[in-house]
């Protein structure tokens, strides 16, 4: 089996009266240590399938397994210890505590799970060493994302979900955050999936999901990946 | 009406902090006018008296008729009433008895528990009947149904007058009264204290209503009760009212002192009238008196007339005998003359025959001296015949018997020869020989007495040959002497004879002589007896006359002494009566005394009291408002910040600044309305009842019908006041984003910037420190606001349970610093004022042995006035200890600050600390003691004393002053009549200990320390009601402000949330990261809701004391550790309520965007 599965996941929200399936019989597979781009227009359900993945929403029927483990399965409980020592998280914006500096960011993090990375390392792994002790607010907006993308890394999960982390950044500070996860992707083999509307992302990704009306039209293996430097879009 | 739905929780919030606010300061400003407006309603309902017209003396029914003929006046109701001593079921209370028209009474109504129909329009102060019946007959009483304390009773118990502090002969005729039903009085509606009266401990405690029959007839109405007319239209006291009963009582105090004369004229006139009378029965007493004086004089002197005659009488028997006696005199000298001749004669012929006498008896002697030998011859002549015939017999026998011996002589002599031959013949030996020896011994012997005879014969016939010539002559010698002597005896007899005539004769003259001198004799001794017999008749008379005249003399002195006490009577009486007179003259003429309502005690206490939450209303409810400001501000900033973008999108619209803003003045319009009228419609009701309710333990004023009357000024004014706040706050909030430009309030608010705060700085803490709590002491200064508003209102909250606790402990303070810390003592025993030394130590020795102390002290209490030159006098127990040592074991002086004890000796003046505050007095102040009158007013222009203590007390007003003080003050003497006692008995013993101590003559009254507190633990009671009150409303505070600030709490930070939620946080971990915020500024509002509360407190306690209790001035501990946990109770109870909210948070949505 996959490290990751999805398998014929529905997921229906009741708006009033009627029924919108936002996914509608997702089934997909993702190896370890992959990066996998998720891509599709806007409302084509790539989000939810993310939010599902990463145990914060919960699918209405059909399963998904992590490693071997049934998440559709999970009650609440369960799904807050997922994640918490298997997932990390990466926003649009960033979603950062603006009353705890960079460092306690990140230490926000890593004091709950059980097998973090050192806070201090995965900020100058990102990059931030000089500005560790600053306040989101004294932050642009790249260096709030790669304190988001430390936060994430340093609980050291089994699964980094990126949501159109360069969605509110600028074309050069999008590059090196994309780079940020190539790499950590590449250097510590870790599984990382990435949501974004943009199909130039795709040429950076081991393996490309295409998402159209709340299923995976396509499902690519990209051979030879380029690298995040490398793609203009 | 979307942003509404859409925000029901911000909408409530504000509403309900307006409601509460408008409702707490509405309920509350209109709790004492809805009391005021309850105790008009039965004033009204009852007819009580508008005016009161009391006279010293009494009224006479002229007056009545000019009273009721005053303008303005509707009824007039005349009552006798007097204050007394009185025991219901062992227990003493000093009471007021008055009389209530029966028949009135009797045919009155009440349906609704307020108003009293009567027919009698002169039925004033009508009274409610509670249980039982009215009474019917004299003897009978209904009493209040309202005393908090006191010994239960039931209908049919009875009511015994003991004493009053005048003279009840006259005045009250019943001295025991039947309970037959309790009755509500409007005229004593507290039940607590019924007013001022010179008995007991100074405050009449129950009262008694009876029928006029069971006063005297001649006792005089004492007072008028007055029913002003349209003043029941009025609100009892209002000015309006007051104005109203002024302009009549104006008229009464104008006519009070005709009416004073008029009365005096009455009394004066009847007095005369009586007077008039005794003098007449004077004047006839006093003639009757003289009439029998006189009598009594005119028999004394008939007496002495008949002295003096009988005196005359005396004198002249008395010379009469005194004649008798020189007659008699004379008598007995010739009698003595005669007497003495005669008995010469006598004598001389005496003499002669004693002569003759004398011879004879020579004669008689001589013969009788012959007569021996005569008598002697006599007898021996017929011996001497006899001898001489013997003689010659003798001879003759002799000569014959001779020849006879002389032949027996031959015969044995012949015997004897014959004899003797034969024994010669026989041998020696032979027996015969032998007998025949013997025979002729034998005859020897005759032989001898034959010889002997015969010699003998032979000598007798030689004798008697001689004698017998001799014998002849003596016999002729006797028979010559025996012729001689008889012939003189002869001759002496005839001499005998001859003298013996003699004498005979002499005799017979002596007898006649004697004769004759024995009946002259007898003659003057029957003169002289006569004499002496008359003598003493007279000595009788004088006797008698000397009695009668002794008599007389003590009949003069009787009648002297009668004569000067009837007429030192008669002084007196005229003396009596010129007193009389006199007092007639001199009487004044009575003070008559106006008073209106104002005057009664329980009238103005509970309009004291219902004014006394008008100004805790005043103040207290400011906490509500301004957590209303601040809750309005916090959250409508929170509205505006939330609608930023819409707000930019109407400003770039082109919508004006006034239109947006009300938009949102409307919705804190409309929030804040229905809160003001919510919290009006409630708590204008709940507070008003709870708190008249409470009050009903101490006022019997009925409960006002629900709904609670409303008062529409205060409404508006508080609903206003809300309403402005919140609308205040909110367009503070707008007109703060508004100022933005449009194109920035387009963008998401930057969030604001994180910021390191002070603890930062130090590092070795702040490392210490974990991320939440980091974040939490960031974000406490990040929102100052909203900080700001949390712990005010929490700071409130705290505030109101510390007061309410801390009102609590004052309250309960007073009996528990007031009984053991300062009074030590738990018995008072009062005695008559001139009970004897030794009826104290009996009452003391009782008390120590079966109260088994020996801590027992005398005191002399009495009511008195104090006051100062700053203010008016006030009724106070003075209380004057005899020994100051034994004194201050029982009572302990000591300033409440610091706790300095105070020295009190002889000299010194100490107040109870509230009684000296009032005065406005402090240590070495002048005071001024005035005596005080039957009805409670100073006497006199005051006795100056200089204070030298203020003490520490909770209970009563009272001065202790050392008796030299006091008595170089006043100038009185003390009489140490009360006894304090620290007594060890049970409750159980009391009743044997007090009636063990009533049956020792001169005990007055025993009152127990626990009475007192019973009857302060169930009026002070009502206060608790108002804890009640606060706690409620302290916990409502606490979940709005609460509720609100978490509220916004997550709503502002659902992103911040939902992130850690993402980050796996489990939701205990996220509550403790948004609740901890809240503990802490919990924490903080708490603590200095506990430094507000104890100002708060402060406040209440003075504006709630009623005049004669301290509350305790401090706040315990545990009240502080209360007030702080129930604070945080409610926290946790918010955050309990609140954790749905943050579960509901949701990830997804949250995540999104940024709102």
């Amino acid at each position: 089996m996959a490290f990751v599965e999805f398998r014929d996941v529905r997921k229906v929200y009741h708006m009033g009266e009627v029924e919108v399936a936002a996914v509608d019989g997702m089934n997909f597979a993702i190896e370890q240590g992959e990066f996998v781009v998720v891509v599709g227009p806007s409302g084509a359900g790539k989000t939810t399938v993310l939010n599902i993945l990463g145990g914060i929403d919960t699918a209405t029927s059909g399963q998904v397994f992590l490693d071997d483990e049934e998440i559709s399965a999970y009650n609440e409980q369960q799904l807050t210890q997922y994640r918490r020592h298997d997932i990390g998280f990466v926003f649009q914006f960033y979603n950062l505590v603006q009353n705890l500096t960079a460092l306690e960011n990140v230490e926000l993090a890593s004091q709950i799970c059980s097998d973090p990375l050192d806070p201090a390392e995965a900020l100058a792994a990102v990059g931030l060493a000089e500005r560790m002790d600053n306040f989101p607010g004294q932050l642009s907006g790249g260096e709030q994302q790669r304190v988001a993308i430390a936060r994430a890394l340093a609980k050291n999960p089994k699964l980094l979900l990126c949501d159109e982390p360069t969605g509110a950044l600028d074309y050069q500070t999008g590059k090196a955050i994309l780079k940020l996860l190539q790499n950590s992707s590449k250097e510590n083999g870790r599984t990382v999936v990435l949501i974004t509307h943009n199909s130039a992302f795709c040429a950076m990704a081991d393996r490309v999901i295409r998402v159209r009306e709340g299923r995976a039209s396509s499902i690519e293996i990209n051979e030879a990946p380029v690298s995040a430097e490398s793609i203009e879009w | 009406m979307r942003s509404i739905r859409d925000s029901l929780g911000r909408f409530l919030a504000i509403a309900a902090i307006v409601a509460l606010g408008c409702g707490f300061y509405g309920g509350l400003r209109m709790t004492g006018p809805d009391m005021r407006i309850a105790a008009d309603r039965f004033y009204d309902g009852t007819h009580l008296y508008d005016i009161r017209l009391l006279s010293t003396l009494g009224y006479s029914d002229s007056q009545i008729g000019e009273v009721k003929a005053v303008e303005g006046v509707a009824a007039v109701m005349p009552s006798k009433s007097t204050d007394v001593m009185g025991q219901i079921n062992e227990e003493q209370y000093a009471m007021r008895i008055s009389t209530l028209p029966i028949k009135a009474l009797n045919e009155s109504t009440c349906e609704d528990g307020c108003n009293v129909e009567s027919s009698d329009a002169s039925y004033l102060n009508r009274l409610i009947l509670a249980k039982g019946r009215w009474p019917q007959r004299s003897g009978e009483c209904v009493i209040s149904a309202d005393r908090v304390a006191g010994v239960p009773f039931e209908m049919g118990d009875k009511l015994t007058v003991l004493y009053a502090s005048q003279d009840l002969d006259g005045v009250l005729s019943t001295r025991e009264f039947t309970i037959v039903g309790t009755v509500h009085s409007s005229n004593f509606v507290s039940s607590v204290t019924m007013g001022a009266t010179s008995l007991g401990s100074g405050s009449i405690q129950q009262f008694a209503y009876v029928s006029e029959d069971n006063f005297d007839a001649d006792c005089p109405y004492t007072e008028l009760f007055i029913e002003v007319e349209g003043a029941s239209e009025l609100f009892s006291g209002s000015d309006e009212y007051q104005a109203h009963v002024q302009v009549v009582a104006d008229r009464f105090e104008g006519m009070a002192d005709a009416l004073a004369l008029s009365r005096l004229n009455d009394i004066k006139a009847e007095a005369q009238e009586e007077l008039d009378d005794e003098n007449a029965k004077y004047e006839e007493e006093k003639a009757d008196a003289l009439e029998k004086l006189d009598d009594a004089k005119q028999e004394l002197d008939d007496a002495s007339t008949k002295l003096d005659d009988a005196q005359n009488k005396i004198d002249s028997g008395q010379s009469d005998i005194d004649s008798g006696w020189a007659q008699l005199n004379s008598g007995w000298s010739q009698y003595y003359t005669q007497r003495n001749d005669a008995l010469a004669k006598l004598a001389s012929g005496k003499a002669e025959l004693e002569a003759n006498q004398k011879k004879l008896d020579e004669a008689a002697r001589e013969l009788e001296a012959g007569r021996a030998g005569y008598e002697k011859a006599k007898e021996n002549k017929p011996g001497v015949e006899e001898q001489l015939s013997q003689a010659r017999d003798g001879l003759a026998q002799a000569e014959a018997g001779l020849p006879a011996v002389q032949d027996g002589i031959a015969q044995v002599e012949e015997g004897i020869a014959g004899l003797e031959a034969q024994i010669a013949l026989l041998p020696e030996g032979d027996p015969t020989r032998k007998a025949l020896e013997q025979e002729l011994e034998g005859l020897r012997m005759k032989l001898a007495g034959l010889q002997n005879q015969e010699s003998e014969l032979n000598k007798t016939i030689t004798e008697l040959t001689a004698a017998i010539p001799q014998l002849e002559a003596a016999l002729t010698q006797i028979e010559e002497g025996i012729e001689q002597f008889e012939a003189g005896e002869a001759e002496l007899a005839a001499g005998k004879k001859q003298l013996e005539a003699g004498w005979k004769e002499y005799y017979a003259q002596e007898a006649n002589a004697y004769a004759q001198l024995s009946a002259a004799e007898n003659q003057l001794y029957a003169s002289e007896q006569q004499l002496i017999d008359s003598q003493q008749q007279i000595r009788d008379s004088q006797a008698e006359v000397n009695d009668g005249r002794e008599e007389l003399e003590e009949g003069k002195q009787e009648y002297e002494k009668e004569r000067k006490k009837a007429l030192d009577e008669l002084a007196d009486a005229a003396q009596l009566i010129a007193d009389a007179q006199k007092d007639i003259d001199d009487l004044e003429a009575p003070d008559i005394y106006v008073l209106d309502r104002t005057k009664n005690y329980g009238v103005e206490s509970q309009v004291a009291d219902s004014e006394r939450i008008d100004n805790i209303a005043r103040v207290f409810p400011f906490i509500f408002f301004l957590v209303a400001a601040l809750v309005a501000l916090t959250t409508m900033t929170r509205m505006v910040d939330e609608d930023r973008v819409v707000i930019g999108t109407y400003k770039a619209l082109g919508y004006s600044k006034a239109r947006i803003t009300g938009r949102y003045l409307i919705y804190a319009g409309l929030a804040s309305t229905v809160g003001a009228i919510v919290g009006l419609a409630l708590l204008a009701q709940v507070l008003p009842f709870t708190i008249s309710k409470a009050y009903a333990i101490i006022y019997n004023i009925p409960d006002y019908p629900l709904p609670m009357p409303f008062d529409w000024k205060l409404g508006l004014l508080s609903g206003g006041l809300g309403v402005g706040i919140t609308l205040l706050a909110t367009f503070g909030a707008a007109v703060a984003t508004l100022r933005e430009q449009p194109a920035q309030l387009m963008l998401p608010r930057a969030p604001k910037a994180g910021k390191r705060i002070l603890l930062e700085r130090i590092a070795p803490l702040w490392k210490r420190v974990s991320f939440s709590w980091k974040v939490t002491f960031r974000n406490l200064f990040r929102y100052k606001k909203r900080m700001f508003m949390t712990v005010v209102g929490i700071a409130g909250c705290t505030a109101l349970l510390l007061t309410g606790w801390g009102l609590h402990d004052s309250i309960w303070d007073i009996i528990d610093k007031q009984f053991g810390p300062v009074v030590n003592y738990n018995v008072i025993t009062k005695l008559d004022e001139d009970v004897s030394e030794s009826q104290i130590v009996s009452v003391e020795t009782y008390m120590r042995d079966k109260g088994e102390t020996e801590d027992i002290t005398r005191v002399q209490s009495s009511n008195m006035q104090v006051g100062s030159s700053s203010h008016n006098p006030i009724g106070v127990e003075v209380v004057v200890p005899e020994k100051v040592n034994e004194f201050a074991d029982l009572l302990t002086m000591k300033e409440r600050i610091g706790q300095v004890p105070i020295v009190f000796d002889d000299h010194s003046v100490v107040l109870t600390e509230k009684l000296a505050k009032k005065l406005g007095l402090s240590v070495g102040d002048t005071l001024l003691l005035y005596d005080q009158d039957d009805i409670g007013n100073a006497v006199g222009s005051g006795y100056e004393l200089t204070l030298t203590g203020i003490m520490e007390n909770y209970i009563g007003s009272r001065a202790y002053i050392g008796r030299d003080s006091y008595q170089q003050a006043t100038g009185d003497s003390c009489s140490f009549t009360t006894l304090y006692g620290r007594c060890n008995e049970g409750v159980d013993e009391r009743l044997t200990f007090t009636e063990g101590l009533h049956e020792i003559e001169g005990v007055r009254t025993v009152t127990y320390n626990d009475e007192t507190i019973d009857s302060y633990r169930t009026m002070l009671t009502s206060v608790d009601m108002i804890v009640v009150v606060l706690v409620v409303s302290a916990a409502a505070l606490a979940f709005i402000v609460l509720y609100n600030l978490t509220n916004i709490n997550i709503t502002e930070r659902r992103r911040e949330i939902a992130s850690l939620k993402v980050l796996g946080f489990t939701k205990r971990e996220v509550y403790a990261y948004i609740f901890r915020e809240i503990i802490l500024l919990s924490i903080l509002g708490a603590l200095f809701g506990l430094v507000l509360g104890t100002f708060l407190e402060s406040f209440v306690c003075v504006t709630a004391e009623v005049d004669y209790v301290m509350f305790g001035r401090d706040i315990h501990t545990t009240s502080y550790v209360i007030s702080f946990v129930m604070t945080l109770v409610f926290t946790a109870f918010v955050m309990l309520s609140m954790r749905k909210k943050l579960t509901t948070v949701d990830m997804v949505e949250s995540l999104k965007s940024v709102d």
